[in-house]
């Protein structure tokens, strides 16, 4: 009765804005204003943000249970959208919406949500979304029934491109374990005004990040009553911002958006505002404790206590851990520590918990192994000016032996051989089991011909002109952990499928593809034979053959867009490589004057193409490579036009003559 | 006592837990190969139709789990329709030995909504998590049965359920003796065993060895599933079960959504005021309903079959294929207009018509007027009232009128053609060209409506990616425009390069349609006579282009005097379900390649 009495009282008197209120929190725009924001002004954009208005407040309160009164931390995060649609595509966008949230006690201590929709008609009628239409529904529910998750969901009815619509919406966390965040000022649209505030309590001490400190600049602050104690409010008013388009090979918007950051330093409680702080807390929270049990380790093939460990034993490790484990797409920075024999018995975890595991067993092993805190480069840097385990979503395991490191990241991109991954070059890391902390940057050398897609045709030509193909295609380094990645939960016949489509430009009806076992091996290989697509013609004496390619175009295709906005930040060096072996058809001889071919971009790409006409076939090797990773987005024409020009090189029709034809060859 | 009770209980327990669950002896015998993946070893399911016509439905399952980790379910998934109710379930885990390593009941499901992606809907997702000790290879078999909460007019099954091969699979349709049972198999090879069962008959189909056909053709049907499509027919009545009594059926569930109310009788007399031709009318309010309704999907309380109330889709202007087809329909009766629903499948699939069972995807209005059927799906969003989508035409639509409801054949619109127009000019290794594009009719959707719902940038990127799909990978376009033409078409004007559109051999260019445009046509074989289903490409087609500075020798054909390339065709499209729709196609497929492929010598024209 207790319980539930401290429950009422928390959720009736949490402070709140759209909770307690009828009216939304901000005016419509002036239709002045809106009447200038039209398609013919924008016509390269589907909305413009009139405002993006974003609010976390933070507030402490007493939680009374079974006698003792427990301190609670309750946060509320309020966003207010209000956007001039452009275009169907923006009313989809924006006109269908979902809020997922937690529900860690279940129906007991209901987390809470509230949103106030309404949409203004170019002619300045006004109607508001009944309460109704906001559904929210369970998606997830334990064994006794209990909610662990729901969802918010709505569609704003009677929108339409032209409109104004306005969304607000609150969630609460009665519960909150957060006491820092990370905001975005920017968003996929032009937004005219971005507004941020951040209330906390006044009797703890926080600490405000800015990225660029000098665009975003010091906050107003405000006090929000005058009792002692009582919070502060921080405010931030960014105006006319540029859109920021996801694209391909660009960097994440957590490294394009400006942001705003905030986490506690509160001495007394322990949370300094320095890294040695941030990883001591994990070492003794996390790493410092649990274990893992000998009939565990047994289960991976290894004994408690191994002798004379070497790296290729740590190696083994690792490969059957990735063989035992299913890695789970989404990572969090903590471990499921209490829960290390649950993971064992569904055989499936996250990056963190295999990594927690392997720790243990190494650290079982006396191998003083190291935890290393990841952010990597799909996610965007972290910074090191504002130490807090905010920016991390895994941790990782180093390993020092004989002098040198190794690292061991669980990602669902690498094969169960240990190799660089792509995402991590040039990344620092915090490791976690030094003081002081250091940064350790991981970096290796990285060459075009380690991350190579290559295809290798061998051609036949039948009696009636056509061509038969015996391909193999294959991935490695960058392009294979991307595509790894990509296909980690198909199945074979899944796998073979999408193989299919992808050479189905030049084998349309594969015979039978076979493909290596990429899980555990660095190069992703796909091998098929059947009838080509490729085009082979008899024209009077003389017979051609035309090739395609497959991973030159399939990447020229991937990179082109209309009007490239954001700088082009490639994985890594690349290289293309295309081969083809025709045979010189029974009773003609080549006419085509093949002569070897090389361009080099200014931008330093490079495309050659080499000719081997001895004996009785005629061999094309071609190679593109990239060997700068980052250029302008006003380079993107120019690179287009390079690969466009190797890819008509490489398009070139080869001639054959009749023998007995009485013609010169080709010039 | 108590001691005695728990035996009896834990005896109980375990046989009467295990007693629908297949012997190890049985489960040992099946042949059971590795494949890397989840696999069903067996799978039954069985129908039961009651002497009142409901459906109640039961499945047996045992799946061998993958010797892969990561391919390997961590759990059993069952989905359930929005009016299914989930009756019992029992499942058990068995080791390789034959162990029954862990039992589980209908209370260790999981439940969760699949709403996702801004669609709402209340299908029901049951998960059962399959915990602790189980390990490749291990067995998992499990028994549950579903009360239907919707009575649905016949049933289709897949023996491929869930994307699995199957060792052994059985449907099982039990009837009360007075019914008589109507079935169709995909395949043609698949007949029942007949059996009493107390005064049921037993309709049981095997099959052995179970995988999806994989699609190996461009020319194949798109959906291989389901292998048998049944309905049932009670000869106590005076009329077999038929579409007629499908209609009836559906139109009775419906009815209540489709009433108009006083809003709806104002909105329909508003939109038509002043207009007499029937035809007319419902233009108007297809517009209007096109225009000023979005596409939303919203299924609640059976929202797969039922559509929305249409006060609500009016007030809330966003619905499904249901939607608008209700509110379209309950307007233009509302102005004195016979239209009518229709359920058809879009894409091209289904082919079961002589079987009055459910196997539809979209609904869309009928109109039959002055001796011509016209077809109105407001989902188009900006099309022609009248006018489908092209992957209709010449699909079958049930259309749904009481005591009326018949299968009717949705005409390909005769005025749809695709033509490219204009001037090629030679320049080192290919031509640069001049074009328009210009699409009418069913195929001009395909471009009017991403011109509605994209901005400027990624328009163009769209058609960009279209051009390099469908008429050649080669092309570069330095620019495009494009608009809305004349009577309803879309036309793209675009200036580019055509690399390596032609051989040159010593002072002569050597090209052809197929090697300016090598993605127009399919590709020179057929495929085999099972998998022609239909034709995936443009149908009708004009081409007419100028190569200026150049003309055509008489070697190849062509205009002699003055490099005018033109060729036009016509193709049927299909559904070819007969040996003759078969044979037409081929030949005249075979007649239109060789005429593309066809070469065309320039020369450089010489100037006298």
């Amino acid at each position: 009765m207790n319980l539930m009495k401290s429950i009422s009282f928390l959720v009736l008197f949490i402070p709140c804005l759209l909770f307690a209120q009828e009216d939304f929190t901000r005016e419509l725009p002036a239709k002045a204003l809106v009447d200038k924001l039209t398609k013919e002004k924008f016509p390269n954009s589907d909305a413009i943000i009139i405002l993006k208005e974003q609010s976390f407040q933070e507030t402490g309160g007493e939680f009374f249970y079974y006698g003792v009164d427990i301190p609670t931390r309750n946060t509320i995060f309020t966003k207010v959208l209000m956007v001039k649609l452009l275009n169907e595509s923006a009313v989809k966008r924006y006109g269908s919406f979902e809020y997922e949230y937690l529900e860690p006690f279940g129906d007991e201590i209901k987390n809470g949500f509230v949103a106030k929709v309404r949409v203004m008609k170019p002619d300045g009628r006004v109607s508001v979304m009944p309460d109704e239409e906001v559904k929210i529904i369970v998606t997830s529910r334990d064994k006794n029934g209990e909610p662990l998750m729901r969802k918010a969901i709505f569609n704003v009815p009677d929108l339409a491109s032209g409109d104004v619509l306005q969304i607000e919406y609150q969630a609460m966390d009665v519960f909150s374990t957060s006491s820092a965040g990370v905001f975005y000022y920017n968003d996929e649209d032009i937004t005219l005004i971005s507004n941020l505030y951040i209330t906390l309590p006044a009797k703890e001490e926080y600490v405000f990040k800015n990225y660029p400190a000098e665009r975003i600049g010091q906050p107003k602050i405000q006090q929000i009553s005058q009792n002692y104690g009582d919070g502060e409010t921080y405010f931030w008013s960014l105006r006319s911002l540029n859109p920021m388009p996801s694209e391909v090979f660009s960097l994440p918007f957590s490294d394009r958006s400006m942001m705003t950051c905030f986490y506690m330093n509160n001495k007394y409680i322990g949370d300094h505002n320095d890294w040695n702080s941030v990883t001591e807390r994990y070492f003794d929270k996390i790493l410092d404790k649990g274990s893992v049990g000998s009939g565990e380790i047994e289960l991976l093939g290894f004994k408690k206590n191994e002798a004379n460990v070497d790296i290729n034993r740590i190696d083994s490790l690792y490969k059957a851990m990735r063989k035992y484990f299913a890695l789970k797409k989404k990572n969090y920075a903590y471990p499921r520590m209490d829960d290390l024999d649950q993971v064992f018995e569904e055989k499936k975890g996250d990056a963190t918990d295999i990594a927690y595991i392997m720790y243990k067993i190494l650290e079982k092993w006396d191998l003083k192994p190291k935890a290393v805190l990841v952010r990597d480069r799909r996610d965007g840097k972290y910074e090191n000016d504002a130490p807090s385990m905010i920016w991390f979503d895994r941790m990782a395991v180093l390993v020092e032996m004989n002098g040198k490191e190794k690292l061991y990241d669980f990602d669902r991109s690498l094969p169960s051989v240990p190799e660089n991954p792509w995402y991590l070059n040039k990344i620092s890391m915090p490791v976690v089991s030094d003081l002081p902390c250091v940064h350790k940057l991981y970096s290796f050398d990285d060459r075009p011909e380690n991350n190579e897609a290559a295809e290798i045709h061998k051609l036949k030509i039948t009696g009636d002109a056509a061509l038969t193909d015996s391909l193999e295609l294959s991935y490695t380094g960058s392009l294979a952990q991307r595509m790894r990645y990509k296909i980690y939960d198909y199945n074979k016949g899944m796998a073979e499928e999408y193989f299919k489509g992808k050479i189905a430009g030049s084998l349309p009806k594969a015979e039978a593809l076979q493909l290596n076992n990429y899980s555990d091996e660095g190069r992703i290989l796909a091998k098929a034979s059947g009838k080509s697509q490729f085009k082979s013609e008899v024209i009077d004496s003389f017979l051609t053959v035309n090739t395609g390619n497959i991973v030159l175009s399939e990447f020229r295709d991937k990179l082109f867009t209309s009007q490239r906005v954001n700088d082009i930040y490639f994985d890594s060096p690349y290289s293309f490589k295309v081969q083809y072996e025709i045979p010189v058809p029974e009773g003609y001889r080549l006419y085509s004057k093949l002569s070897d071919y090389n361009s080099t971009s200014p931008l330093g790409l490079n495309f050659s193409i080499k000719y081997n006409t001895s004996g009785s076939k005629v061999v094309v090797n071609a190679r593109e490579v990239i060997s700068t990773l980052v250029y302008p987005a006003k380079n993107y024409n120019d690179i287009m036009a390079h690969l466009d020009n190797s890819l008509k090189e490489l398009g070139k029709d080869i001639i054959f003559v009749k023998n007995s034809a009485s013609v010169l060859s080709s010039k | 006592m108590k001691k005695y009770y728990l035996i009896y209980l834990t005896l109980f327990f375990i046989y009467g837990r295990s007693s629908s669950f297949l012997q190890y002896e049985t489960i040992k015998n099946y042949k059971v190969q590795s494949y890397g993946e989840n696999h069903t070893v067996y799978f039954k399911r069985t129908y039961t139709l009651d002497k009142e016509g409901r459906i109640s439905e039961s499945t047996h399952k045992l799946l061998k789990l993958s010797d892969d980790t990561k391919n390997r379910t961590q759990s059993v998934n069952i989905m359930l329709g929005s009016m299914d109710e989930l009756e019992s379930f029992q499942a058990r885990l068995i080791d390789k030995d034959g162990s029954t390593v862990a039992s589980y009941e209908k209370g260790d499901l999981l439940t969760g909504n699949l709403s996702s992606n801004g669609v709402i809907h209340e299908r029901t997702a049951y998960s059962l998590p399959l915990g602790e000790n189980n390990q490749e290879s291990d067995f998992v078999e499990f028994v549950y049965s579903v009360k239907e909460g919707f009575p649905s007019l016949g049933l289709s099954f897949s023996p491929a359920e869930g994307g699995m091969k199957a060792d052994e699979a059985i449907l099982e349709i039990s009837l009360p003796d007075s019914y008589r049972l109507h079935y169709k198999s995909v395949n043609g090879s698949t007949t029942p065993e007949i059996s009493q069962k107390e005064n049921n008959t037993a309709y049981t189909f095997r099959w052995t060895n179970y995988a999806n056909k994989p699609y190996s053709s461009a020319f194949e049907k798109l959906n291989n599933e389901p292998e048998i499509i049944a309905s049932f027919s009670n000869p106590n009545e005076n009329t077999p079960t038929s579409w007629v009594k499908f209609g009836n059926w559906y139109l009775n569930l419906i009815r209540d959504k489709v009433k108009p109310d006083a809003e709806i009788a104002a909105l329909a007399e508003e939109l038509t005021r002043g207009l007499t031709d029937p035809k007319e009318k419902l233009d108007a309010i297809f517009n209007y309903c096109q225009k000023n309704i979005r596409y939303e999907q919203v299924y609640i309380q059976g929202g797969e079959f039922i559509p929305n109330d249409c006060s609500v889709i009016l007030k809330r202007k966003f619905g499904d294929c249901k939607d608008y087809s209700a509110i379209i329909y309950t307007l233009a009766r509302c102005a004195g207009v016979d239209a009518s629903l229709a359920l058809c499948y879009r894409g091209r699939g289904v082919e079961f018509y002589d079987i009055p069972a459910s196997q539809f995807n979209h609904a869309i209005v009928h109109f039959s007027y002055k001796g011509k059927d016209y077809w109105y799906d407001g989902t188009n969003r900006i099309s022609e009232p009248g006018v489908t989508t092209f992957d209709l035409a010449n699909q079958m639509a049930l259309v749904i009128e009481k005591d009326n409801s018949r299968i009717v054949k949705i005409d390909e619109n005769e005025h749809n053609l695709f033509s490219i127009t204009g001037e090629l000019k030679e320049a080192g290794d290919g031509f640069l060209a001049d074009l328009k594009l210009s699409f009418a009719k069913q195929y001009a959707i395909d471009f009017l409506y991403p011109d509605i719902f994209l901005n400027r940038t990624d328009m163009k990127d769209y058609i960009t990616r279209w051009i390099k799909e469908n008429l050649s990978h080669n092309i570069s376009v330095s620019e495009m425009n494009w608009h809305k033409g004349n009577d309803g078409a879309f036309e793209i004007f675009l200036k580019g390069k055509f690399p390596n559109s032609f051989t040159k051999i010593a002072d002569a260019y050597y090209t052809s349609f197929g090697k300016m445009f090598p993605e127009l046509f399919c590709d020179g074989t057929l495929a085999k006579d099972d998998e022609l289903f239909y034709f995936p490409k443009f149908n009708r087609v004009n081409l007419a282009l100028q190569i200026s500075g150049m003309q055509c020798t008489e070697t190849a054909g062509g205009n002699t005097a003055a490099a005018l390339l033109n060729y036009s065709y016509q193709l049927p499209i299909g559904p070819f379900v007969t040996e003759a729709h078969r044979k037409d196609f081929t030949e005249k497929y075979n007649g239109i390649y060789s005429d593309l492929h066809k070469k065309f010598k320039l020369t450089k024209r010489t100037i006298k």
